[in-house]
């Protein structure tokens, strides 16, 4: 083929459905005959940055890789961290996390759906997923007092217990939520011309998704049910018994609905997370017994303050590994420590960094007009990937 | 001289003529009524219409902060005034002078079918016997210059976008004259008054409802409409035809594809919604001014027909909340599949409806 | 098949490929291996379905003057390596470090093996593009999370 047929079209940077990156999309005709993401239009160095700061600093920088699931991010840091202190959190502490995550995965998905629904021209998925986004961050913002960026979890425990009324409201939200999928379902999700759009679109086969190492909703789609909170169970998972949505046939479709699947499933999870709470303490013993004056008073109110230690909180010299389940995959967070007050390096591998890859399998062949299907079905978040 | 004589003299030598010329149907049509003037109003009435539409759908409220006791109905106003005097930028690889004068020409030249409409039924501008001929043929003028603008602009989206709107041209032209065919087979005249006179017992609607679905799917493609909106979708091609344009120019091009939606609501009204019938007023009420009635020749089927056409042009701006887009190739496969066989379809039943009459 | 004994088996099958064979913790191996027996030790996790790259990492120890990269490899296909991190370590020179591209092996690799490239200069030969990634094309200096880079600072520093 001479290359004067084809035309080189580059999505993005500004370009309303690039997100935060580029594309540059070969063309020949309609069909895409070459499709490269070309990312790192919001690279933060977060790594870099986080060599210069002490561990408790790191919390909330950490979360802002992806801001819409920073509750997921946080822990993942936490639980490296934690293994390298040698401490782990009290149960009550345990499930707080795993309450907090599940609804931020909630939200998160809210979110990719939301966009899938404008890339598609559906504004109104978009506006009915932004808005019904709104009870699950109201009740992050009750938890933890900050709407997108919590910094909920800390060494050894969390921050602040839930308020009393937090029980009613958080029923009530997922009470709305159930009735409000079958909406969806009517509206966007089997709307005759989102079907046409999404089905057989951005085929990724399971042995497709294998090779390319997918992660998350995405590689649980193409027939691959690999989840880390049931391969390697964290916080309060290993206690809860909870289902992991998957499906099989790997297109665009499937991928928007495991991410409906997902929503009901953390919702499951979210109730049984609730009714099984147990009372403790919400911070690790070596901690509390640090808190004195008025620090013990608020205790007593559900407020954790830090104990002054750590301000210079070193850790024992060596490395850890941890691994949490973001909404949008697996996350790996690799510390290695030489026992000073800072990391020596702090590695993040974030979902999104490794679902790119498949915007360069997925559409090939495929037509211009699918890229916002297939880029909304992947949820791809340039901010997560470029860190 | 006394201030009354001057007020009398500066009537009789000023307004009187004004009025008998505006008053004439060939000016009055294309300039007032269902022209220019009204269309700038519908425009803002359909866009404010058509955000509030969405906003109770999508659980919001639209437009809302300008002129809150209204409903924000202003709030139109100032998006206009912000296209009117926003800075037009011209691209440095762009054709000077088919940019600019392209959008000018879209809009003018979308103006022309609304003269061939009739008022009511002594008043019209084109009396002609093929007044709907020439309104439809009319139509087919605009997206021409919609392809030259999208050459014009030099960018591959604007490429790529008029691309797209060659080929839904393709894909409803034939489909547009196929549907109106039915009406046209069942009255036997191109004339929109006698369609109309023809329709005082039965509307077009209720005769042969497959034309007007036909009819009004294909309005949906000609004036990109949800789930037809392809040749300018924003998270594809950007606006497509219209990526570059800015500030006026890109007013008169958003402007051009309402001015359709209207002409063609107008024609959908007259054509299967029994234009000004049912006549529920009687002939010759006065004032009557240089021969016409002005409320029963001009006013009340005005305004029948005027309001028809809104729910038309409502119900295609509410499909917005409803529906995604397709993608351009099953929007074509559509167009030549299902509009097309549809079409046939109804010229075939109207047609049947023909021979049965003549038989009985 | 219990935990111990699964990695215990899989020690032995590796084990004479690596330099030195360690379990980090309870799911993480680590496999420190040297450049030229890499390609090796890689068809043979393969073989043994670790079938994707999960992460690549580069660690600068500038006074020992070396360069780690870490692959971190897992297996979606056997579910009894499901929570298994294989962490397959080289160590290179500072000065002009070289290993050989492990994409043809797993071609998951590719974006993590750019992005360790463009942070600390490690060349993986047999890479198809090894361009910047996330770095502008404009970017002056050199390999970012090498420890002599440092971040221009302003403002105040508490």
């Amino acid at each position: 083929m001479s290359t004067e047929k084809l035309l080189e079209v580059f999505i993005g940077p500004q370009h309303p459905t690039s997100g935060h990156m580029r594309f540059i999309a070969e063309l020949d005709g309609d069909i895409i005959v070459d499709f490269i993401p070309d990312m790192g239009w919001v690279h933060r160095t977060i790594e870099k940055i986080a060599e210069t700061k002490t561990y408790i600093q790191i919390i909330p920088l950490i979360e802002r890789q992806a801001i819409l699931d920073s509750a997921n991010y946080n822990l993942g840091y936490i639980l490296a961290l934690e293994k390298l202190l040698d401490i782990e959190a009290p149960p009550r502490a345990q499930y707080l996390r795993t309450l907090i995550c599940e609804i931020n995965r909630i939200a998160s998905h809210l979110y990719g759906i939301g966009i899938h629904g404008i890339m598609l021209g559906s504004s109104t998925a978009f506006m009915w997923a932004f808005g019904d986004r709104e009870p699950f961050i109201d009740l992050m913002q009750m938890i933890s007092g900050a709407r997108l960026t919590y910094s909920y979890m800390i060494p050894g425990g969390i921050r602040r217990d839930i308020p009393h009324d937090f029980q009613d409201k958080a029923k009530k939200a997922i009470k709305f939520m159930r009735k409000k999928i079958k909406d969806y379902f009517d509206l966007f999700n089997y709307n005759p011309v989102t079907l046409n759009r999404l089905e057989g679109v951005g085929i990724i086969k399971k042995e497709d998704a294998i090779k390319l190492g997918l992660v998350g909703p995405n590689l649980r789609a193409s027939g691959v049910y690999y989840d880390v909170r049931k391969a390697e169970p964290y916080a309060a998972y290993p206690e809860i018994d909870f289902e992991i949505a998957g499906r099989n046939e790997g297109d665009s479709l499937a991928r928007l609905l495991i991410r409906f699947d997902e929503i009901q499933y953390s919702m499951n999870i979210i109730e049984r997370v609730l009714d099984d709470m147990p009372s403790g303490p919400l911070l690790t013993n070596i901690y509390l017994t640090k808190l004195t004056g008025e620090k013990k008073e608020l205790l007593k109110k559900g407020i954790v303050r830090f104990p002054t230690l750590f301000t210079a909180l070193k850790t024992k010299e060596g490395e850890c590994l941890a691994r949490v389940e973001s909404s949008r995959g697996e996350a790996i967070y690799h510390l290695i420590s030489n026992g000073l007050l800072k990391p020596y390096r702090c590695r993040l591998i974030t979902s999104s960094f490794r679902n790119v890859i498949a915007f360069k399998h997925a559409l090939i062949g495929h037509k211009l007009a699918d890229i916002p299907a297939v880029y909304g079905s992947l949820d791809y978040f340039p901010p997560e990937a470029d860190r | 001289m006394m201030a009354e004589d001057l007020v009398i003299q500066l009537i009789n030598e000023l307004l009187v003529p004004l009025f008998r010329f505006l008053l004439q149907p060939y000016i009055f049509v294309p300039l007032i009524y269902p022209g220019l003037l009204v269309v700038i109003v519908v425009i803002i009435f359909i866009l404010w219409l058509e955000r509030k539409i969405a906003g109770k759908v999508q659980l919001r409220y639209g437009p809302l902060y300008v002129s809150k006791r209204f409903g924000g109905i202003i709030q139109l106003i100032a998006d206009l005034l912000r296209y009117l005097f926003a800075e037009v930028l011209v691209p440095k690889g762009a054709d000077r002078f088919i940019f600019i004068f392209g959008p000018v020409l879209l809009f003018t030249s979308a103006l022309l079918p609304l003269s061939t409409i009739p008022v009511g039924p002594n008043y019209a501008a084109i009396t002609s016997e093929l007044s709907l001929l020439i309104s439809l043929s009319l139509l087919t003028i605009p997206p021409m210059f919609v392809l030259a603008m999208s050459w014009a602009s030099n960018n591959k989206f604007s490429f790529i976008g008029g691309l797209r709107e060659g080929y839904l041209m393709m894909a409803y032209e034939i489909s547009l004259f196929l549907s109106i065919l039915p009406m046209v087979i069942l009255f036997k005249s191109l004339s929109f008054i006698e369609i109309i006179e023809g329709q005082t017992a039965l509307w077009g609607i209720v005769l042969n409802p497959l034309a007007a679905i036909a009819f009004f799917i294909t309005m949906l493609y000609a004036t990109s409409k949800y789930p037809y909106e392809i040749a300018e979708a924003d998270t594809e091609v950007v606006c497509g035809p219209y990526t570059e344009y800015s500030g006026i120019l890109y007013g008169l091009s958003m402007g051009y594809a309402y001015i359709k939606t209207y002409a063609l609501s107008l024609i959908f009204a007259l054509i299967f919604l029994g234009g000004w019938n049912p006549i529920l007023w009687p002939a010759s009420l006065p004032p009557i001014w240089f021969g016409y009635s002005i409320p029963s020749d001009i006013l009340l089927p005005g305004l029948m027909v005027f309001i028809k056409a809104l729910i038309v042009m409502a119900f295609s701006v509410f499909l917005r909340t409803v529906y995604p887009r397709y993608r351009i190739d099953q929007a074509i496969k559509i167009g030549w599949h299902n509009l097309f066989t549809l079409s046939i379809v109804s010229v075939i039943i109207s047609v049947l409806i023909v021979m049965l009459k003549s038989v009985i | 098949m219990v935990n111990g004994e699964r990695i215990t088996e899989l020690i032995g099958k590796v084990k004479d490929l690596c330099r030195n064979v360690a379990l980090v913790d309870d799911n993480r191996l680590l496999l420190e291996v040297d450049t030229e027996k890499i390609i090796d030790l890689s068809h043979k996790l393969k073989d043994l379905e670790f079938d994707h790259v999960k992460g690549v990492t580069g660690v600068d120890y500038p006074n020992e003057s070396i360069i780690e990269v870490i692959y971190y490899i897992g297996s979606y296909s056997r579910t009894d390596y499901a929570n298994l991190i294989v962490e397959l370590k080289i160590t290179l020179p500072r000065e002009n470090p070289k290993t050989p591209s492990l994409i043809k092996i797993w071609q998951s690799c590719e974006y993590p093996e750019r992005e360790t490239f463009e942070m600390f200069g490690v060349m993986f030969q047999g890479h198809p593009k090894l361009k910047l990634l996330l770095l502008p094309d404009e970017f002056k200096g050199k390999y970012p999370l090498r420890k002599e880079f440092k971040i221009p600072e302003e403002g105040i520093e508490i």
